[in-house]
């Protein structure tokens, strides 16, 4: 055994940075352990697949990287089979489209598994996100007016024309504000709803999925769309905007893995002989990052016209439009998804607020004796959700400009499902954003896959039904290993 | 023991999968198409129209796939109509319910020269704005309405409120339906309550219940598909609401309907022959995508009204899976 197992499981969490941080040290313990082994007699093979067990059963996500990779490899073989080399599941379109449609849940799943991971649900994103989409839109085309309009009875419109309020739309971050603050604000009755009435959040959060979708639909009544009918907006700065960005990425990149990279290189100081690897690929990693982000702010830079003169960019592309500088349908909203599932994780893995998010659902007694807030962690988690809900309504209005009643309807079930199969219990104490990630990707592959390989419709949901059983036997048995 | 099991459920579900792809394997050589829409299985509705779909690309030895949610959702179409462009196809069919959505996608399949075609439902906006569909096939709604409006005033001269629930909220195919009674009905001064229900069948005919309580005096009512239909059958059971109190008539087809139809409960319903839709969508789209073959004008496949006169008949094919 590594020496970590000497350390309290709360503990062993504040030294991972994420899945390549682990993947490095698994290296070490592993040269140690094939050693020991061999010392006792034991053969070199079987100390390698004894500590590939071993490593595996640690990471909450392990069950999720084998899920991907199977069902990948099997649409691979499968297309491959229908249509010829090279397999359309590996095309630019198909993965434009897994990827693309999945960016929305995406993004709703970091919040659902935060909360879950603190040992609540949230059945209302469906609903904070319709909500969310339906303010934005209203406080981009309409303005304040707009928005006072809705308190009812009357007295909004009383407001409106005796205050003078103004029906201009309001800008781009400011709509986005109006936004967000709907998501929080939504998420935060939840939180108070949970905390102060004692009753089971999936219960709390099923009568907010109701409650929100009326609003809307009093909003918004029958057969009303909500369309963004003003003008597009067009924010134009300067290229030194986005120089200054990737910089900052940059720097943020390096604080980041500055820690693990140190502690790689200490590490061989005491090991010795193998492993060398280890940082070396660690460096490169982070030289691969910064890069990209060099080159990603080159080709915005370019592609909006900031080579000869300010960039110009319309604000609903910088949401969610399409990046004209890739082929295919993908759209800005994988990048904010990505950014964000990156916060969250070195949040999540990083922090005493990780730690104590984790403790909150593993041993709520235990992490209060600690000196852990869990109700104030729980409420946090549902803003958290709620928010992240609002941002995904964003870019959903980002990349169609309308805002349909049922908009989100349906979709706390689908994320959930992800997370599970990701290996986040639902039990909360125990999970991995990693792997929620590859949960939605997993699930949104199956849907491309299937379509591509010319399965009728019927069988999606039923496909993704055994795929989640699966996943969840396959990562409870992993567990079990420990 | 516990990797006993793992490798049993891995086993099934390759197993799944395996025998899924093997019926998609063999047919490679044919032309494909998608029809894309806002409804699927869980509806009686749509699987008229999946039968017309599959009965044409038998008859015309095509590959015709069906893609949407398995009742409603407008959304999943934007994943399907992405989905269907990664597959390459020879031609789409789609529904267009909330235009907006898929406006994107339709254009890029106008931009790599794939014939699209719509079904059903279709965008309103005028030509030079609407999604770049080559045509129409489906029903006139707007026109529907108006024939189902003069329908029930030619039996009921005293009609004094109509009810209108619509079960779709946002769907602008509905709301024209509505709009097509409301426009006959205003002639007479007969005002039209529109109210939301949803597809659960026991919940609508509580608020089907519901809005005639708050409108006492309405003694018609019109409703915009068979799941609504049902539900305003069961509410009329429940409260021995009779045929001379309350005039009902529907829209589509349901063997409830053409039951009610026989036996008075109903006076008519229109008929937008789903299964024509279904099959002439896959037709055109080969005449098309083959032989660049189109019709000069959009396809009204509807509406042709089904009423006590001859619903002896339509109940057999509907039997037989056509009407």
């Amino acid at each position: 055994m590594t020496r970590d197992s000497k350390l309290t499981p709360l503990m062993r969490r504040t030294g991972r940075i994420w899945f390549l941080h682990k993947f490095i040290r698994g290296r070490y313990a592993l040269a140690r352990e094939v050693s020991l082994t061999q010392r006792k007699g034991g053969s070199r093979l079987l100390a390698y697949w004894e500590h590939g067990r071993e490593s595996w059963s640690r990471f909450p996500e392990s069950g999720a990287v084998f899920g991907f990779v199977s069902v990948l490899l099997f649409f691979i073989v499968a297309t491959w089979a229908n249509t010829g080399w090279p397999p359309q599941i590996i095309d630019g379109r198909s993965i434009a489209s897994v990827v693309t449609n999945a960016a929305s849940q995406g993004i709703i799943a970091v919040g659902v598994t935060m909360l879950m991971i603190s040992g609540e649900f949230d059945l209302s994103v469906g609903s904070t996100l319709g909500l969310s989409a339906l303010m934005f839109i209203i406080a981009a085309s309409n303005g304040p007016a707009g928005l006072v309009e809705l308190i009812p009875f009357g007295i909004g419109d009383q407001l409106v024309d005796n205050l003078g309020i103004s029906r201009a739309g309001m800008s781009g971050l400011a709509s986005i504000a109006v936004a967000l603050l709907t998501g929080a604000t939504l998420g935060l009755v939840n939180g108070l709803l949970l905390v102060s009435t004692r009753i089971p959040s999936f219960i709390v959060t099923l009568g907010t999925l109701y409650i929100y979708r009326s609003i809307m639909l009093s909003i918004i009544p029958g057969g009303t769309i909500a369309r963004y009918t003003r003008e597009e907006m067009v924010w134009s700065f300067s290229p030194l905007v986005i120089i200054g960005l990737a910089v900052l990425v940059g720097v943020l990149l390096l604080i980041l893995l500055w820690p693990a990279l140190r502690r790689a290189y200490f590490r061989v100081q005491q090991d010795g002989g193998m492993g060398k690897i280890g940082p070396a690929l660690h460096l490169i990693i982070v030289a691969a990052a910064m890069a990209a982000v060099i080159v990603v702010g080159a080709l915005i830079i370019s592609a909006y016209g900031g080579k000869d003169g300010p960039v110009k960019a319309p604000f609903f592309d910088i949401i969610n439009g399409n990046l004209s500088f890739v082929k295919h349908n993908f759209r800005a909203a994988i990048i904010w998804w990505g950014v964000i599932a990156v916060i969250f994780t070195v949040v999540l893995t990083s922090t005493r607020y990780g730690n104590a998010v984790f403790a909150a659902g593993g041993n709520p007694e235990a992490a209060r004796a600690q000196g852990v807030n869990v109700r104030r962690v729980k409420v946090t988690n549902f803003v958290i959700s709620g928010t992240l809900a609002a941002v995904a309504g964003i870019t959903e209005v980002g990349r169609f400009k309308v805002v349909e009643p049922l908009r989100g309807t349906g979709y706390e079930l689908d994320v959930i499902a992800a997370t599970v199969i990701g290996g986040t219990l639902l039990t909360g104490g125990y999970g991995s954003i990693i792997g929620t990630v590859l949960g939605i990707l997993i699930a949104f592959m199956l849907k491309t896959g299937l379509v591509l390989i010319g399965v009728q419709a019927d069988w999606f949901r039923g496909v993704l039904g055994i795929i989640m059983i699966a996943a969840v036997v396959l990562n409870t048995n992993i567990r079990r290993q420990r | 023991m516990s990797k006993k099991r793992t490798l049993v459920i891995l086993i099934l579900v390759v197993g799944i999968l395996l025998s899924l792809v093997g019926g998609a394997a063999a047919r490679q050589e044919k032309p494909k198409f998608f029809l894309i829409a806002h409804g699927g299985p869980g509806n009686v509705f749509w699987v008229t129209v999946m039968k017309g779909m599959a009965d044409a690309a038998a008859f015309l030895d095509v590959d015709a796939t069906w893609l949407g949610a398995d009742t409603a959702s407008n959304e999943a179409m934007v994943g399907f109509w992405d989905d269907a462009l990664a597959a390459d196809p020879d031609g789409i069919g789609t529904t267009e319910p909330v235009p907006a959505l898929i406006e994107d996608a339709v254009k890029r399949a106008a931009a790599a020269g794939i014939p699209v075609i719509a079904f059903n439902t279709q965008d309103t906006r005028p030509e030079g704005e609407r999604l770049p569909h080559w045509f129409y096939i489906g029903t006139s709604e707007f026109i529907a309405g108006q024939a189902v409006a003069r329908g029930l005033l030619a039996a009921k001269p005293d009609i004094a409120t109509v009810l209108c629930p619509i079960q779709e909220v946002g769907h602008i195919g509905l709301e024209a339906r509505c709009n097509g009674v409301e426009s006959i009905m205003a002639e007479q001064g007969i005002p039209v309550v529109r109210f939301t229900i949803t597809y659960n069948l026991s919940e609508s005919a509580g608020l089907i219940g519901d809005a005639f309580a708050a409108n006492p005096d309405a003694n018609a009512i019109v409703t915009l598909g068979p799941g609504p239909a049902e539900s305003f059958y069961a509410y009329a059971s429940e409260n021995n609401v009779t045929p001379d109190q309350v005039i009902h008539a529907t829209f589509d087809t349901s063997p409830a309907i053409f039951a009610a139809i026989a036996d008075g409960r109903s006076l008519l319903c229109v008929d937008q022959q789903p299964y024509v839709q279904g099959f002439e969508t896959v037709v055109w789209l080969f005449l098309g995508s083959q032989y660049l073959l189109k019709p000069a004008n959009d396809i009204f496949t509807g509406p042709n009204i089904v009423d006590a006169s001859n619903v002896g008949r339509v109940i057999e094919l509907n039997q037989a899976g056509y009407r």
